[in-house]
């Protein structure tokens, strides 16, 4: 065991000599990364408390040097900024100080000063609850920890001897090493502040310094008045309803700024209940996970969309009637293997909340395809329905129909020329019935003739149709095309006042691509979809397709694409 | 009466078909079921009439009917097809063939057909599109409209602007409007010379 003269001797030189380092540290960080110019008063306040703690300035100087740093640090801005009056004030107080030789700090007031210095690390507890980038809130918890350790260090000597750096050899050895993890944090908090998650230390630190005091004061004062006992019955009273509430209170004190679970669910709700019709379902429950839980990304997966995002880490299943519907994957913080029991609460409870919507878009988009499916079915039963008729019943009926002429013609028997007319109705009824089922041009000579057939008209509006010919389509397809363009034409003649308009169709290996441009007089800025755009759109979605009109366009555009295979 | 060929790949339809000639009185010498098989079988047969189907496998009827007048130009061909469309009758026209009809017409206009190609006419059936009379005046007519071609179309027929109003179901301001864009784009100063210039482009 060294004496005590030996470890008072060792306390006088190693905080000194360790915050010396560790400025040189922070002075070669800053310089080796280019801090710009304008955050250069956030680390040259960390400097000035570390050099504080040496011989290089008056020990009373941090009267001044904490001020600045929970005010400034740490990106060199007064945050809040009128935090500049009382940093001003300590200033000159500090001056006083120094240059009164010590005299000013023997004013019973000066304490004052002191413990009030402490309310303005509260500038740090509110850069930390306000919203500023990761980086920042690591650092602030760093500056927030170191104060709070250093604070509790000097609390414990105090409680221990009754003095802090006076009398016996352990209030003065403690008093100096107090300010090791102040200097330690304020190192990390500038070098590397996202390095180590420091969330669970100043948890802990904080529920400690709210447990421990209230529990021991609980302890000295009912031991004091009923007797030995008493006090420590006391504290197993009180120990659980204190620690519950410290917990409380570590908790709105360090995550105050991440939403609560209620909060983040009701805020996804929301967006969910606004989002437009171009915002997709799992992008909003993948925002709403991030956001919570103050992540740079992640990645939502699931069978009906395509995977949103890109970074991966640990995989929350969104279950729904106990079905897997989607995985939330979620990457660490930095120096992290695994989440906290609140961020996954918090996302538990996202994804508790957001699988019917999930389970509502999945059945939305499942719906769509399985109508595309039957759409495209029905279609091709039509056509096939319609060739049957127009080929084979067809020409069968007309060729009975022309026996029972003749069978009249051989024999003059009245009941053969009522055969021949009874047959005759039964052709135009088929001839009906095909010509329901599919507009007959379209299988006779193919979209291009009976885009031309349907869009011509006795007017002067010259209607071009540009195709790469053979379009061989699928019947549900070339179907709506002719609708859409149909309909698209007869907007053009009624609205754009256009001399021409030009139809074009292009096909690759999975679309039909079909363009509808004029050279009227375009949209007008204000229009809303009139019913012929809903129509058209509903014709293209019916098939899986869309339909949009190009307003950059000069004259009216409208470009549809129409996938040849039902998903 | 005559010697007829039938070209049909529908077996009811051709046997219909040729009980109704044969009962009119006509003799048929010979059936096919497609192009190719038509073609072989009038080489053998050189019948006065084909009765050719237009749509079929192998060889379709356009093919057919123009290396049959091509070959045998004794040979008339009618064509009976459910097409009734104004192109097909144009390229079944240009392919040789002298009659066409429907295949939804009555018998007699069948019969009447070939009556009409052995005696040396051109029959178009009811029902059946007829090539527009300017579809060879608009090559010869450049920069004119299609609805500018009808106007001009009947101008040079001798048509006024009231009858012309009448007949395309336009008001007849807008039939003097097309007139004036018509007389503009021909470069001529008074309708007459715009009559005198479709004309000269409806001739050749």
């Amino acid at each position: 065991m060294p004496d005590a003269a030996a470890l008072i001797r060792a306390s006088e030189i190693v905080p000194p000599a360790v915050s010396l380092v560790l400025a040189l540290v922070v002075v070669g960080h800053a310089i080796a990364v280019r801090r710009p110019a304008r955050e250069a008063l956030g680390w040259v306040s960390v400097v000035l408390v570390l050099l504080g703690f040496t011989p290089v300035l008056p020990a009373s100087a941090w009267f001044f040097t904490f001020p600045l740093l929970v005010s400034v640090f740490p990106d060199g801005r007064f945050v809040p900024r009128w935090f500049v009056v009382p940093v001003a004030a300590c200033f000159v107080l500090t001056t006083g100080e120094i240059l009164s030789d010590g005299a000013w700090s023997e004013h019973p007031l000066w304490s004052g000063v002191g413990a009030g210095q402490m309310v303005l690390l509260l500038a740090q507890v509110h850069r930390y609850r306000r919203r500023s980038t990761t980086r920042e809130r690591q650092a602030v918890r760093w500056v927030i920890l170191g104060t709070l350790l250093t604070v509790a260090c000097f609390a414990a000597v105090a409680a221990a001897y009754g003095t802090i750096g006076e009398g016996p050899a352990g209030s003065v050895v403690g008093a100096r090493l107090a300010v090791l993890p102040l200097a330690v944090c304020l190192v990390g908090a500038v070098v590397n502040p996202v390095g180590l998650d420091v969330d669970r230390a100043l948890h802990a630190t904080v529920l400690v310094l709210l447990v421990v005091p209230v529990l021991a004061g609980a302890y000295a004062v009912v031991d004091g008045w009923h007797g030995p006992g008493a006090g420590a019955a006391a504290v197993g009273v009180g120990a659980v309803p204190v620690l519950a509430l410290g917990r409380r209170l570590a908790d709105w004190l360090v995550y105050r700024g991440r939403p609560s679970a209620g909060t983040a669910v009701t805020d996804m709700l929301r967006r969910l209940g606004e989002r437009a019709d171009g915002d997709s379902v799992p992008a909003i429950v993948l925002d709403a996970a991030t956001r919570a839980i103050h992540l740079d990304g992640g990645t939502i997966t699931g069978s009906w969309f395509e995977p949103v995002g890109d970074l991966t880490g640990s995989d929350f299943a969104l279950t729904y009637r106990g079905e897997r519907l989607a995985v939330l994957s979620l990457p660490h913080r930095r120096g992290e293997t695994t989440f906290t029991a609140r961020d996954r609460r918090v996302v538990e409870a996202l994804g508790v909340h957001a699988a019917p919507a999930l389970h509502g878009d999945r059945a939305l988009a499942e719906l769509a395809e399985s109508r595309q499916r039957v759409v495209a079915a029905r279609e091709e039963e039509r056509r096939r329905l319609r060739r049957d008729l127009h080929d084979h019943l067809g020409p069968t009926l007309s060729g009975l129909s022309l026996s029972a002429a003749a069978l009249a013609r051989r024999t003059g028997l009245p009941e053969a020329t009522e055969l021949h007319e009874d047959i005759k109705e039964v052709v135009a009824q088929s001839r009906e019935i095909s010509y329901g089922l599919r507009p007959p041009v379209l299988d006779d000579h193919g979209l291009v003739a009976a885009i031309r057939h349907r869009t011509s008209a006795h007017d002067d509006l010259e209607v071009r149709v540009v195709a790469t010919d053979p379009l061989v389509l699928p019947a549900a397809v070339d179907l709506a095309a002719l609708t859409i363009v149909g309909e698209a034409v007869s907007n053009v003649r009624r609205h754009a006042e256009a001399s021409s308009v030009e139809v074009s169709l292009r096909v690759d290996a999975d679309h039909l691509h079909v363009t509808v441009a004029d050279d009227g007089v375009g949209l007008p800025p204000d229009v809303r979809p009139g019913i012929g755009m809903h129509s058209i759109a509903e014709r293209a979605a019916e098939v899986g397709g869309t339909a949009r009109y190009d307003r950059t366009a000069a004259g009216t555009r409208l470009d549809v694409v129409l996938p040849l295979e039902a998903s | 009466m005559s010697r007829l060929v039938v070209v049909d790949d529908h077996p009811v339809f051709r046997k219909g078909l040729v009980a109704l000639v044969r009962a009119a009185g006509h003799e048929v010498v010979g059936e096919a079921a497609d192009g190719r098989e038509a073609v072989a079988v009038v080489a053998t047969t050189e019948p006065d009439v084909v009765l050719m189907d237009l749509s079929m496998p192998e060889q379709d009827g356009f093919e057919a009917t123009a290396h049959i007048t091509a070959a045998h130009p004794s040979t008339r061909v009618v064509v009976i097809t459910l097409f009734d469309d104004e192109p097909s009758v144009v390229r079944a026209l240009d392919a040789g063939a002298r009659g066409y009809v429907s295949k939804q017409a009555d018998p007699e206009q069948i019969l009447g057909a070939i009556h009409a190609v052995v005696s040396g006419a051109q029959w178009l059936g009811a029902g059946v599109g007829r090539p527009a009379p300017v579809g060879r005046t608009a090559e010869r007519l450049p920069g004119l409209t299609r609805r500018e071609l009808d106007v001009a179309d009947l101008v040079s027929r001798g048509l006024s602007n009231g009858q012309i109003a009448d007949r395309l179901v336009l008001s007849r301001k807008t039939v003097a409007n097309y007139v004036s864009a018509v007389l503009l784009k021909l470069g001529v100063d008074t309708r007459e010379e715009a009559a005198a210039v479709v004309r000269e482009a409806r001739r050749d």
